[in-house]
This record gives structure tokens, C-alpha cells and sequence, in this order.
């Protein structure tokens, strides 16, 4: 089954209710799904997006009928997969975020003293203060660039845009970031 | 500000962002495919399980007639062929709901 296009196996999944085909396109796509919510929900929400990302998928199921094929398969899954999950976003931003107890531990016990630890904690905490303020779709081409390490080409298609307007988006949004960091008297 | 200052900045800020983003990415779990499968997948009732959901219609409509041994032929008719007809509208209804999720 490996071999099937997307639309090949979609086609089977939704008239012969065929679950591995399902399967089979829930594998392919679930790594640049899961990571496209990830950068939409950011670091304090990162423990849900597994949960986020199987609704997405849950959703996808359910929608199988009324996908026609006038866009391609995975463009339809990343839009529903940006929709979803910025509609989960909206929702959390009401709950305190999750910090595991852990993840400060091993921040307290790596940097070389405890001034210049709180320094750059405090400077990256204002970072990702700041990177929350800018439009979603910065935020997540931020996210997938510096965090998740996704390539132009991965990022442009996760974002269903050109290469050139992700760069271009990265460029607008450092440029943003640099003057929100200035105006908040960190200089970079 | 003046081309190589904002350059500069830049340059700044691509290294501050590399650095407040280098939590590790997480990943997701090993099972996460099974999962959606497993979520996705219509549950079936077993054959024990349809033994007594027929059961339970033949006694429920049995009893109804039942009750009803008093009044006209036709409204008992009418009263089960209503009945029959909310079933099924319920059940339509109540599958849409599952599948909006």
C-alpha cells in the first residue's frame, strides 16, 4: 500500500472504508502535521500537541467526504491541521501553560553561573515573550525554522506559501522582534 | 538606523532566537498512527451485543401492543410507525454528533 498515491488511498478509505489505507496516509503525513502544530501552539503548550495533532487527523477522517481533489491531499490536510490548531491556541491561552518540573531543573543546573543563567533565561523568556505577539504565521515560521529546524522547502509547504514569502516572512519577522527587543532595552 | 547596524541586529537577533528555541523539538510517540486508527475506526456491535438490542425492540414493541390492546388498530399502528421514525431521525442525529467530534 505503500506505493498508492494520497488520492489513491484516500479513495479507498472513503468508499470501501478501508482503516489501513487511512493508515497508510496518517503515517505519511503525521511527522509534518504534528510538527505544524507544535509551531502554531509554541513551547508552554508542546505537551498537547500530540493530542491536538490526533484530533486533527480524527477531523480529517470525518472531512474524507467532502474532499474533492481540487487541491492537492496534503495542502487540505496542513490547512485543517493550521484551522484546528489555532482554534486549540485560542482556547489554551485562557490555562496556565505547562512547565515540567524537569525541563527548569535541567535549565537551573547547565549554565556556568548562576548570574549569567538568570540573564540568558530572562533575555530568551522575553525572546519567546516577544515572538508571542507577532502574527501567527511568523510565529509559526519562527518556530518551525529555529526550533524544530524544518527546511524552506518543508516550512513553505507546511504554510502552503512560496519559499520566497517564507523567507521573506522570517526577515519580516526579525526585523519586528529586533525593534519589540530594543523598545523592551534588550539589544541583540 | 543605518544598513550594517540593522544588519548587525539581524545577524543578533538570528542567534538569539537559535538559542531561545533550543529546547529539544518534540516528538511524537511511537504509537501515535495506531492511535488515530484506533480512534477512527467505527466501533461494531458484537453479535451478542445485537442479540439484545433485537431482543430488547421485540419486547418493547410487544409490550407496547400490550398497552395499547384497548384502543383502534390503526393509532397502535400509528403510535409504533411514529415510534419507528423518531428511531431512526435520533439515531441520525446522534451519528452526525459523533462525527463532528
Amino acid at each position: 500500500m505503500t506505493d498508492f498515491t494520497d488520492d489513491q488511498l484516500v479513495i479507498r478509505c472513503r468508499d470501501h472504508q478501508d482503516q489501513d489505507a487511512f493508515g497508510q496516509l496518517v503515517h505519511r503525513y503525521q511527522d509534518r502535521v504534528f510538527r505544524l502544530v507544535v509551531s502554531i501552539l509554541g513551547q508552554e503548550f508542546a505537551p498537547d500537541a500530540e493530542d491536538v495533532a490526533q484530533e486533527v487527523f480524527v477531523r480529517i477522517h470525518h472531512a474524507l467526504t467532502t474532499w474533492r481533489g481540487d487541491a492537492a491531499f496534503g495542502t487540505w490536510v496542513y490547512r485543517i491541521t493550521f484551522n484546528h490548531a489555532l482554534n486549540v491556541k485560542a482556547r489554551m491561552r485562557y490555562r496556565a501553560p505547562h512547565v515540567p518540573a524537569d525541563v527548569l531543573a535541567t535549565r537551573a543546573g547547565d549554565a556556568p553561573s548562576a548570574d549569567r543563567q538568570l540573564d540568558a533565561a530572562r533575555r530568551h523568556a522575553l525572546v519567546l515573550a516577544c515572538v508571542h505577539e507577532l502574527p501567527e504565521i511568523y510565529q509559526s515560521a519562527l518556530r518551525l525554522h529555529y526550533w524544530l529546524g524544518a527546511s524552506m522547502s518543508e516550512i513553505a509547504l507546511m504554510l502552503d506559501t512560496p519559499e520566497n514569502t517564507v523567507k521573506s516572512y522570517l526577515h519580516r519577522a526579525r526585523k519586528l522582534l529586533h525593534v519589540m527587543l530594543q523598545q523592551r532595552g534588550i539589544h541583540a | 538606523m543605518r544598513d550594517d547596524e540593522l544588519k548587525d541586529g539581524m545577524d543578533g537577533m538570528d542567534a538569539l532566537l537559535r538559542a531561545a528555541m533550543s529546547d529539544p523539538a518534540p516528538v511524537a510517540s511511537p504509537t501515535f498512527a495506531q492511535d488515530v486508527v484506533r480512534h477512527t475506526t467505527p466501533r461494531r456491535v458484537t453479535g451478542a451485543g445485537r442479540i439484545v438490542l433485537y431482543a430488547y425492540a421485540v419486547v418493547a414493541v410487544a409490550l407496547c401492543v400490550w398497552l395499547m390492546r384497548d384502543l383502534p388498530v390503526a393509532v397502535t399502528a400509528v403510535a409504533l410507525v411514529a415510534n419507528a421514525v423518531m428511531a431512526v431521525a435520533l439515531r441520525g442525529y446522534v451519528g452526525s454528533l459523533v462525527r463532528q467530534g
